[in-house]
């Protein structure tokens, strides 16, 4: 006996309500559990489709389908940073060597041309809150587009949702106001170190928040293949 | 029921091999191929399988098919040439490894 179309559209209600959010994971789950279902029919036809679906269900443990939804994140992340590193070599074409050097090169003598003093600190500070600031709006510009979508992908969730980079942005920030030193800050290889990083990090801003959001779509289509299906 | 813990460590090892044999195979199918392999020995849980095989995936050794069967969509899953590779390394390490425990365990048995 196969299950209905109605009963199809249950187990998709039923993974919705025990937390599977993303349709890449309802619709493995759904098949699953349509395929045990249908199993405990040919051994016993007289089960009925909730008490065949509640049998299904338990073999996943007490957690439900809590780690395999665990276990997603953690692959799917890893596949984001896998496409980070990606864009990241891309990038080194000679003119944008020319052009980050450049910026590398701007900054440095910024840093040594600033008087000594507080005014360093403040401006470097200054960079980093504005990458957060720009990656919060930007987070928020994203997170508006996914809202009201018909279905959630777990990838496009990781690519839109840029909350961790804010903090990764904080971390220099606080060390800046932490330890680093005046002292510090006028030591020649500490700021060429530290243009490093400021435009590293701009990098990382550009490419996760415009670069990888802009070509969602085709690597949505790339890792799923039911994304052009649905 | 065999000791599971025993198994765990290879699960990643036997999925890369049955698709290695069969070509394509979606989740359910796994679950009981092996149970079939096994004579019921080995019974994959739901909760050890869905993670492995993402895992594999993004390791980029699985590559992910849908298709559309009787009133749903099914995913299978095959070997990317780099799980191919892949497989043929870690039937290898595995066969190590049962050597090693076997040497350990009773020192006059070999294999081929």
């Amino acid at each position: 006996m196969k299950l209905t179309q109605n009963q199809i559209e249950e187990l998709f209600k039923f993974t919705r309500a025990h937390y599977v959010e993303y349709y890449d994971l309802q619709l493995e789950l759904v098949d699953h559990l349509a395929n045990g279902i249908e199993k405990q029919w040919e051994e016993n036809p007289g089960l009925t489709f909730e008490e065949a679906k509640n049998r299904e269900f338990k073999k996943f443990g007490v957690f439900g389908f809590q780690d395999v939804i665990n276990e997603r994140r953690k692959a799917m992340s890893k596949k984001y940073r896998g496409i980070i590193w990606g864009h990241f070599k891309e990038w080194w074409s000679l003119p944008r060597i020319i052009a980050t050097l450049t910026f590398v090169m701007v900054i440095f003598t910024m840093l040594k041309m600033l008087p000594p003093g507080e005014l360093k600190k403040g401006i470097v500070s200054g960079i980093f809150i504005g990458f957060s600031l720009v990656m919060l709006f930007r987070t928020f510009q994203l997170k508006k587009r996914m809202e009201g979508a018909w279905r959630k992908w777990m990838l496009q969730e990781i690519i839109y949702n840029q909350g961790l980079l804010v903090n990764l942005f904080t971390i220099p920030m606080n060390l800046l106001n932490l330890t680093w030193t005046n002292d510090f800050m006028d030591n020649l290889y500490f700021q060429l170190a530290l243009s490093l990083l400021i435009v590293s990090m701009g990098l990382l801003l550009k490419i996760c928040g415009y670069v990888i959001p802009s070509k969602a779509d085709e690597i949505l289509a790339e890792t799923y293949s039911e994304y052009k299906i649905s | 029921m065999g000791n599971s813990k025993l198994y765990k460590g290879s699960l990643n090892t036997i999925i890369l091999k049955l698709l290695d044999e069969e070509g394509k195979m979606y989740g359910y199918e796994i679950t009981q191929k092996v149970k079939e392999l096994s004579k019921g020995e080995l019974n994959i849980t739901e909760g050890a399988l869905y993670p492995a095989l993402h895992k594999l995936e993004a390791e980029g050794l699985l590559d992910v098919e849908v298709a559309k069967v009787d009133n749903r969509l099914r995913k299978y899953y095959k070997l990317t040439k780099q799980g191919e590779k892949e497989t043929v390394n870690r039937l290898a390490e595995l066969e190590d490894f049962i050597r090693s425990m076997q040497q350990l365990v009773n020192p006059d048995w070999s294999i081929q």
